[in-house]
C-alpha cells in the first residue's frame, strides 16, 4: 500500500514529541474564574537521539511540559504528537514504557516504604517483563550497576531514607532505565542534590545516553549546564518558547533579550562575553499575569512600542542560521 | 568483579518480622506505651488461657451459695446464681476481648478500604462514599445497635457464635466512619505525592498504585486508629451487653454488670461481683488507648518525615 511506504519515509524524520500550540490552564482557587496559564502556545519539537534543553526559570511550566508529554498532566488545548501520532489515541502505558521521566525532588519521587531493590523490580513488574524471582533480581542489579550503585546488593535492601540523595536519584534512574526506554525526560535531575554530586549524576546520565542511544529532554534553569550537555536548547519564559535553535547558536549568538539577559547572570561560556552584563530586572514572572504585547517586554531592556501591544506569537528565523529562531520584534526573518 | 550479591526474593518475611519488633520496641520506649503493652498483655493472656485458668464453668456451675463474699474456695466470691466471679471475670475477658478485636478489625477493614476508594477515584464516587460516610457518622450509635441487635438477636442464636457473632457485626458496621474519614484524607494527600507520579510514568494502573503505593502507607494510620477503636468497642459490646443484648451463653464483662445490676449487688453491698468485671473493662480500655496513642506517635506521618 501507498501509506505503508509512506509511513516508513516519515518515521525516519518525524519527530519523536511533537508539540503544536499546547496551553495547560489551572485554575485559581477563590478567583472568580481566573487562570494560571503554566503553558501558553508551546511548540517544540524533540528529535530522535537528541539531547534536547529546556531552560527557563522558576515557575515557567518547565515541570508542566515534562509532565504533559507523558500524558501526566491534562492540556487545555493543542496538540502533542508521539510519532506523528496524538497522545491521547496513543496507547499511554506503552508510550510511558518508552519514554521515561526523572523527576525533580529525588527526596519525593521514592515510596518510602519501598527498597530499593522493589524499586527498581516495579517496573519490570508493572510491564510483565522477565521471569519473575532470579531473572528480574539479575535485570534490576544490572540496572542499578549500571546506574552506579556498585555493587547492588549493598543496597537492594535499603529503603529511601537510608540514602543520600544522589543515590536516590541513581535508583530513580535505575528504575527508569529497567524497562530499556528509548527516551528519557529529565527534570531538574541535579537541582535538589549537592553541588559535590551533582556531576557524578549527570555523567551516569550522559553515559546511559552514548551507550544505549537515548533521545534525552534535559530539564534546567541553568543555561551553563544546558550548553554542556546538550545538541538543541529551547528558551521558555512564562510558559512559552522564547528562543530554539542549537546549542552554540542559543548560547554563543542568543537573539531574544531574555537570552541575553539569562547568560548575563550566569558565568559565560563565552569569557570574553562577561563584559556584557545586564541584569534580569522587573517583577517576577507570575503565570496568572501574563502581560500583553511581548510577554517579556516589562523586563526587556530593548522594548519599544510594538512590543507592547503586539504579541509575537510565531518564533521567527534568524537569517542564515538554520533552525536558530526567537520570539522577538527585534528578530526579523 | 565484586563478589555476586546474595539477593534474594524472599527477604520480605524477616523485613516483616524485623519492623513488629522495631514497632514494639518504639512503643515500649514510651512510658504509656509501657504501661498500657503490660496490661494487655496481662489481660490477653488471661483471655487466652481462660479455659484452663478459670476455677469453675460460670454458665454450669451454680452450685454454691449466692452472693458469698471472697473466701478461699472463691478467690472473688460467687454471685447472684452461686457462680465463682473469679471463672466469670475470666471467661467474660475472653469474649469481651474477642468481640472488641473482632469488631475493630470489621471496621479497620471498612474504614480503610471506603477511605481508600473514596480518596484515591474521587469524584461521585467520592462524593457517594462520603455521603454515607457522613450519615453513619451523625447516627447514634445506641439507640440504633440496639434496635438492630433486638431486632436480629432470635435469628443470631442459630448462627456459629450466636449473639456474640451480631454483636461483632453490629459494633463494627457502626464504626468505621471515623477511620474511613481519616483514611481519605491521608490518600489525598498521598495520591499527589510525587512516587505516585513517578509510578504513573512508569505505566503503573490505578490498581497498581493503590495496592502498592497508597495501601502500603495508610496501613500504619489504619493500624493505629483500629487499636484505638478497639477500646471504643469493648465499651460499646460492655454497653449492649449490660442493656441485655449479650449472649447468656458466652458472659462477657457487660453481661456481669448487667447480672450484677439485675440481682441487687450494688444495692447489697457486693462489690466482688460489679468491681472486677469493671474493673477489667477500665483497664482494657486504658491499655488500648494507651497503646493505640503510642502507635499514633510512632506513624504519624507528620512526625516520621521529620525524621527520615
Ligand atoms: N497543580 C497546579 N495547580 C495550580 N498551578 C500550578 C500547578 N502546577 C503548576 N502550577 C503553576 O504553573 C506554573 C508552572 O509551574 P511548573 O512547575 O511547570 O514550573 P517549573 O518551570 O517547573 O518551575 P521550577 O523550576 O520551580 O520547577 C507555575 O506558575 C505554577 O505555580
Ligand atoms: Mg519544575
Amino acid at each position: 500500500m501507498a501509506d505503508r511506504e509512506h509511513d516508513v519515509s516519515t518515521t525516519a524524520t518525524t519527530p519523536l514529541f511533537e508539540v503544536r500550540d499546547l496551553q495547560v490552564h489551572f485554575p485559581i482557587r477563590r478567583s472568580g474564574g481566573q487562570v494560571a496559564r503554566a503553558l501558553d502556545g508551546v511548540d517544540l519539537e524533540w528529535r530522535r537521539g537528541e539531547v534536547l534543553g529546556i531552560v527557563g526559570e522558576s515557575g515557567c511550566g518547565k515541570s508542566t511540559l515534562g509532565r504533559a508529554l507523558l500524558g501526566l498532566q491534562a492540556t487545555t488545548s493543542g496538540e502533542i504528537l508521539v510519532d506523528g501520532e496524538p497522545l491521547e489515541d496513543a496507547d499511554l502505558r506503552a508510550v510511558r514504557r518508552r519514554v521515561q521521566m526523572v523527576f525533580q525532588d529525588p527526596y519525593q519521587s521514592l515510596n518510602p516504604r519501598q527498597t530499593v531493590g522493589a524499586q527498581v523490580l516495579e517496573p519490570l513488574a508493572i510491564h510483565g517483563i522477565g521471569a519473575r524471582g532470579a531473572d528480574r533480581i539479575a535485570r534490576g542489579v544490572a540496572v542499578l550497576e549500571a546506574a552506579g550503585l556498585r555493587p547492588a546488593a549493598r543496597f537492594w535492601d535499603r529503603y529511601p531514607h537510608e540514602l543520600s540523595g544522589g543515590q536516590r536519584q541513581r535508583v530513580v534512574i535505575a528504575a527508569a532505565m529497567a524497562l530499556q526506554p528509548e527516551a528519557l525526560i529529565c527534570d531538574e535531575p541535579v537541582s535538589a542534590l549537592d553541588v559535590s554530586v551533582r556531576a557524578q549524576v549527570l555523567h551516569v546520565l550522559m553515559t546511559l545516553k552514548r551507550e544505549r542511544g537515548l533521545s534525552l529532554i534535559f530539564i534546567t534553569h541553568d543555561l551553563g549546564l544546558a550548553w554542556a550537555l546538550c545538541d538543541r536548547i529551547a528558551v521558555m519564559y512564562l510558559g512559552r518558547m522564547v528562543e530554539t535553535g542549537t546549542a552554540e547558536q542559543v548560547i554563543g549568538d542568543p537573539r531574544h533579550p531574555y537570552t541575553k539577559a539569562l547568560l548575563s547572570v550566569v558565568p559565560s561560556p563565552f569569557p570574553r562575553d562577561r563584559v556584557r552584563r545586564e541584569i534580569l530586572a522587573g517583577e517576577l514572572p507570575d503565570a496568572s499575569r501574563i502581560p500583553t504585547g511581548c510577554r517579556f517586554h516589562p523586563r526587556c531592556p530593548a522594548a519599544f512600542d510594538r512590543c507592547r501591544s503586539d504579541d509575537p506569537r510565531t518564533l521567527a528565523a534568524v537569517a542564515g542560521a538554520d533552525g536558530h529562531r526567537a520570539a522577538c520584534w527585534l528578530v526579523d526573518g | 568483579m565484586a563478589a555476586e550479591p546474595a539477593i534474594s526474593a524472599a527477604g520480605g518475611t524477616a523485613r516483616a518480622l524485623a519492623a513488629t519488633r522495631r514497632t514494639l520496641s518504639l512503643i515500649w520506649s514510651s512510658r504509656r506505651g509501657r504501661i498500657g503493652l503490660s496490661i494487655l498483655v496481662v489481660f490477653t493472656l488471661a483471655a487466652l488461657l481462660s479455659p484452663v485458668l478459670a476455677p469453675e464453668d460460670p454458665t454450669r456451675d451454680f452450685g454454691s451459695e449466692i452472693l458469698a463474699p471472697p473466701s478461699s474456695d472463691h478467690l472473688l466470691g460467687t454471685d447472684g446464681n452461686g457462680a465463682d466471679v473469679l471463672s466469670g471475670v475470666l471467661i467474660g475477658a475472653r469474649v469481651s476481648m474477642a468481640v472488641g478485636f473482632a469488631a475493630a478489625i470489621i471496621s479497620g477493614v471498612i474504614g480503610a478500604f471506603v477511605g481508600v476508594v473514596s480518596g484515591y477515584y474521587g469524584g461521585w464516587i467520592d462524593r457517594t462514599l462520603t455521603a454515607i460516610d457522613d450519615w453513619f457518622l451523625v447516627i447514634p450509635f445506641l439507640p440504633f445497635a440496639i434496635v438492630v441487635a433486638t431486632a436480629l438477636g432470635r435469628v443470631a442464636d442459630d448462627w456459629p457464635g450466636g449473639r456474640v457473632t451480631l454483636l461483632i457485626i453490629v459494633i463494627g458496621m457502626l464504626s468505621w466512619a471515623g477511620t474511613s474519614r481519616l483514611v481519605r484524607s491521608q490518600v489525598l494527600s498521598l495520591k499527589e505525592r510525587q512516587f505516585v507520579e513517578r509510578a504513573k510514568a512508569l505505566g503503573a494502573s490505578p490498581g497498581w498504585i493503590v495496592r502498592k503505593h497508597i495501601l502500603p502507607n495508610v496501613m500504619p494510620l489504619v493500624f493505629a486508629n483500629t487499636v484505638l477503636i478497639v477500646s471504643a468497642t469493648i465499651l460499646a459490646e460492655s454497653t449492649l451487653a449490660f442493656v441485655g443484648l449479650g449472649d447468656p451463653l458466652r458472659p462477657s464483662w457487660g453481661t456481669m454488670l448487667e447480672k450484677a445490676n439485675d440481682s441487687g449487688a450494688v444495692a447489697t453491698g457486693a462489690w466482688w461481683f460489679f468491681l472486677p468485671p469493671g474493673i477489667g473493662i477500665v483497664l482494657v480500655v486504658l491499655g488500648f488507648t494507651l497503646v493505640g496513642y503510642a502507635i499514633e506517635e510512632i506513624v504519624n506521618p507528620r512526625l516520621r518525615e521529620r525524621r527520615g
